[in-house]
């Protein structure tokens, strides 16, 4: 019997302490009724093989177990998909952009890319460990009880008509785009350096400063007509997707200026060095600025997408990440 | 391996889950209606494979204790054949869930029969 007896001690050590012997008890007498009545039909005591079947028939001990223990989660299955939206928005609009521009920006302007991985890694740890904590304290709470118990058909969001345009976002685009016209054309100075001039580089400037200002005063234009009317409608949205398309060309040739390792603006100062020049140059176009172009790109791709379907009379795509990322 | 014995094999485990799912329902009402007499947990076992309901100890012992602390058996230790079991019997309410339970089965059965027959798959 020594088979048996491994088994039960193997069963025993994951059981709730206050009811080991008991359920040990019980289990050790049904195996033990089994063993002689396969006994009594053979004849004969069992060998160690026929004991071994007999085991293995009940489950491994760590299974057997958990059968006799409640139900327990870290976080439940009502709250799980609470839990796993939270969870993805923070790999889309942080961990994502992160990790895709971080490797971008640290491969093309030669970093370390072990040192975009440590804090990324990191910062991934405790996100997951500060949403996964507030989300089994609110599973252990009575919160969750009354979150899941008070709701009512009339609290749901209203179902949103995917032609109509929300005055917040069309006002905060207008205000962006004024924002954008005002230092696209000198007039807003960011940085602002003192005794630093930062204009855009000469070859930009040349080709690109007028379709970039008409572009810009066209996407202010479309924003100020939603923000009036805030319904689309397929004249609108196909102005708007040529709008956007040429956008995304501009941003995209800028990207390929980046690429080629040339720079995005010209540093002028009395008091800097040649070098200093350079390194300030690169240093604007490597930075934030190219993490804002590829987010322009990302974003007006994606609006493309949705222009093309409403001028073509069709509904954009329901997907709330693609909602989001064209702001609407 | 071929495309088809692993779809073979998916069916098989998709019918034996769902199989095991049909079954977990019924098996609270077979229990309880069985132990209407007095049993121990490895005669009850029998006598359910007996009558073609076969358990195995990892699924009826939880089961029985989960009965006991619902308060719908009783159980008591006691030696026989100088070995000591434990013994369960349907308590009172256990008796009264019973018979609410037998009355839901059976509005179950009639409801799936009439179906089954509307639908050409009438099991008589």
């Amino acid at each position: 019997m020594e088979l048996l007896d491994r088994y039960l001690k193997a069963v025993k050590f994951w059981l709730p302490s206050e009811q080991k012997q008991d359920i040990i008890a019980e289990l050790s007498e049904d195996l033990h009724a089994q063993i002689e009545d396969k006994e009594s039909e053979l004849g004969r005591p069992l060998n160690d093989a026929e004991v071994e079947a007999i085991l293995k028939k009940g489950g491994p001990p760590m299974l057997v177990a958990q059968r006799y223990m409640p139900k327990r989660y870290l976080i439940g299955p009502a709250l799980f998909p609470m839990y796993w939206f939270v969870l993805k928005l923070g790999w889309l609009f942080f961990f994502g952009p992160w990790l895709i521009l971080g490797v971008g920006v640290n491969l093309f302007a030669g970093g370390h890319f072990q040192g975009l991985l440590e804090p990324f890694l990191r910062a991934v740890l405790i996100n997951f460990a500060a949403v996964t904590g507030v989300f089994a304290l609110i599973e252990r709470s009575h919160s969750k009880a009354g979150m899941l118990k008070d709701w009512s058909p009339r609290k749901l969001p209203a179902v949103r008509d995917p032609n109509r345009v929300r005055r917040s976002s069309s006002i905060s685009e207008l205000a962006w785009y004024l924002m954008l016209l005002l230092w696209w054309a000198n007039v807003l100075r960011i940085p602002a350096i003192p005794g630093v001039n930062v204009e855009l580089a000469p070859m930009l400037s040349r080709w690109l400063f007028w379709p970039t200002l008409v572009l810009i005063l066209c996407q202010g234009m479309i924003a100020c007509l939603n923000a009036i009317r805030p319904q689309w409608n397929p004249r609108r949205a196909a102005f708007r997707g040529i709008v956007d398309g040429l956008s995304f060309l501009v941003v995209g040739y800028f990207l390929l200026i980046w690429a080629q390792g040339g720079t995005l603006v010209a540093v002028t100062g009395a008091k800097l060095s040649s070098a200093e020049i350079a390194s300030a140059e690169k240093g604007i176009t490597y930075g934030w600025s190219v993490l804002l172009l590829i987010w322009a790109a990302v974003s007006y791709a994606a609006r493309v997408v949705q222009d093309a379907r409403r001028a073509a009379s069709k509904p954009p795509i329901r997907n709330w990440a693609l909602q989001l990322l064209v702001g609407e | 391996m071929t495309q088809g014995t692993n779809n073979a094999e998916a069916n098989d485990g998709l019918l034996e889950n769902l199989r095991l799912e049909l079954r977990r329902g019924c098996l609270v009402l077979a229990v309880l209606a069985e132990l209407r007499n007095e049993q121990y947990g490895y005669t009850l076992r029998k006598g359910l494979a007996e009558r073609g309901l076969e358990v195995d100890e990892g699924t009826l012992y939880p089961l029985l204790r989960r009965l006991e602390s619902q308060g719908l058996l009783a159980s008591e230790w006691r030696e026989e054949e100088k070995r000591n079991k434990r013994f369960y019997k349907i308590s009172r309410d256990g008796k009264l869930v019973l018979k609410q339970l037998l009355a839901e089965w059976q509005g179950i059965g009639r409801s799936l029969e009439g179906i089954l027959k509307e639908s050409g798959h009438g099991t008589s």
